[in-house]
């Protein structure tokens, strides 16, 4: 899932993700029942036939994610996946990413600029220019750094120059 | 092709719900037809075996596809700002398969836009092509949609963004219509102008489509001035270029990502 949102905003919640499922050539037989459900999942279901324009980002977010999961991967990316979203709409995506991983074992990698949204992940890589600063789980790093939370953890690797980072 | 099939699909369901776009396509050709019909048709008359409307009537198809198909394929820069084309470009299908999914989209859109027009402008003209003008005429649509839409796609993957279009409207559009035959015979003109003539792709689907419906008109001059062979290996070379073309541009699209992401660091 990118940064921005993929989605044609003037095709529907459905339309785009059967568009995504035909990209990905998984049959209509497959496809539908999967939508059916993934809709019902992400709380789409009375938004299903709208255009996706006229949805909220939380929506969007919701309908993008469905989309990147709709083929089933193994491996989900997610760039920055709460940025511009409300403290509402991101705890709910949270809520579906957690839901996904207990329910399929989905790999979730992650990268965010809001290193609190790190603490539930098994392992945290800290990008400094590029460079890798620092890799563990949460509590190994906060433990080598003697700090009390992931902010200070990613502060004290690269607090150096004040730049922007990647942090993971 | 699963992946093609879903291009198409989506490529006729944003047309359809653009309803501006719908009559704009539908629409055009009756504007010409009244307002450059009206003017050409006081210049010809008396001197013509032909009424003007009817000679016209090829080109204004012409026209029809080119707009069409050129649009359509031009989406692709809209694509690329929604990031729609990002999504299409990291599914697991080959880049040429996206090129080719948007030029057959682009292709058939303007081939259901002509087929549609040609409906309610030939009674209009009082045309009655026979069975097999009317299937030439149909190979003539196809093969200058197919044209029009690589040629769509070449220019939406070099140019960045939508405020280009005027540029493209003027510089390439305009410039085809008149060479092609359209709206008067080409083979009087200048050896310079024939050359440029020769060079585009509209003027082969419009003489295909007078071999079509003015053939009864042929011996007056008017019908199509190349042989059908030659229009139609042309307009398929300019498509074949314009795929080939294309499809490493949109390609680029990866690189463009990959840039994006160096620059942010």
């Amino acid at each position: 899932m990118f940064q921005e949102t993929t989605l044609d905003r003037d095709l529907t919640v459905a339309e785009n993700l059967r568009f995504a499922a035909r990209l990905w050539s998984l049959p209509d037989g497959v496809a539908r029942p999967r939508i059916d459900a993934l809709v019902r999942q992400f709380e789409l279901l009375d938004r299903r036939d709208d255009p996706v324009r006229t949805l909220s980002g939380g929506m969007r977010r919701a309908a993008d994610i469905a989309r990147g999961i709709l083929h089933e991967p193994r491996i989900l990316f997610l760039d920055e996946p709460t940025a511009g979203l409300d403290p509402r709409a991101r705890r709910s995506l949270w809520e579906r990413i957690r839901g996904l991983r207990a329910a399929s074992g989905l790999t979730v990698l992650l990268t965010t600029h809001y290193v609190e949204e790190a603490e539930p992940c098994d392992r945290v890589a800290v990008l400094d220019h590029g460079r890798l600063a620092a890799l563990g789980t949460p509590a190994e790093l906060k433990r080598a750094a003697g700090v009390g939370s992931l902010e200070e953890v990613y502060l004290a690797h690269t607090g150096r120059r004040l730049a922007e980072t990647d942090g993971a | 092709m699963r992946a093609v099939y879903g291009i198409v699909a989506r490529e006729f369901v944003r047309f359809l719900r653009q309803r501006g776009r719908v009559l704009a396509s539908i629409g055009r050709p009756f504007v010409w037809l009244v307002f450059a019909g009206a003017g050409f048709a006081t210049v010809f008359a008396g001197r013509s075996e032909i009424d003007y409307r009817a000679y016209m009537a090829p080109g204004l198809l012409g026209m029809v596809v080119m707009f069409g198909s050129l649009l359509a394929a031009l989406s692709t820069v809209t694509d690329r700002e929604a990031g729609v084309l990002r999504m299409m470009l990291v599914a697991p299908i080959r880049r040429s398969t996206v090129a080719f999914g948007k030029a057959l989209g682009a292709t058939l859109l303007g081939t259901a836009q002509a087929v549609v027009v040609a409906g309610l402008l030939l009674p209009l003209v009082h045309l009655r092509p026979t069975l097999g003008g009317a299937l030439l005429g149909l190979v003539a649509v196809v093969f200058a949609g197919l044209a029009m839409g690589t040629l769509g796609l070449v220019l939406a993957a070099s140019i960045r963004s939508i405020e280009n279009f005027a540029g493209v409207m003027n510089f390439v559009v305009f410039p085809m219509l008149f060479l092609s035959g359209a709206l008067y015979p080409v083979r009087h003109l200048g050896p310079v102008l024939r050359a440029a003539v020769y060079a585009n792709p509209l003027a082969y689907g419009v003489d295909l489509l007078k071999h079509a419906l003015l053939d009864a008109w042929a011996g007056a001059g008017y019908g199509g001035e190349l042989p059908v062979s030659l229009d139609c290996a042309a307009l398929a070379l300019f498509a074949g270029i314009g795929l080939a073309v294309a499809a490493p541009l949109l390609g680029r699209e990866g690189g463009v990502t990959r840039t994006a992401f160096r620059e942010r660091r």
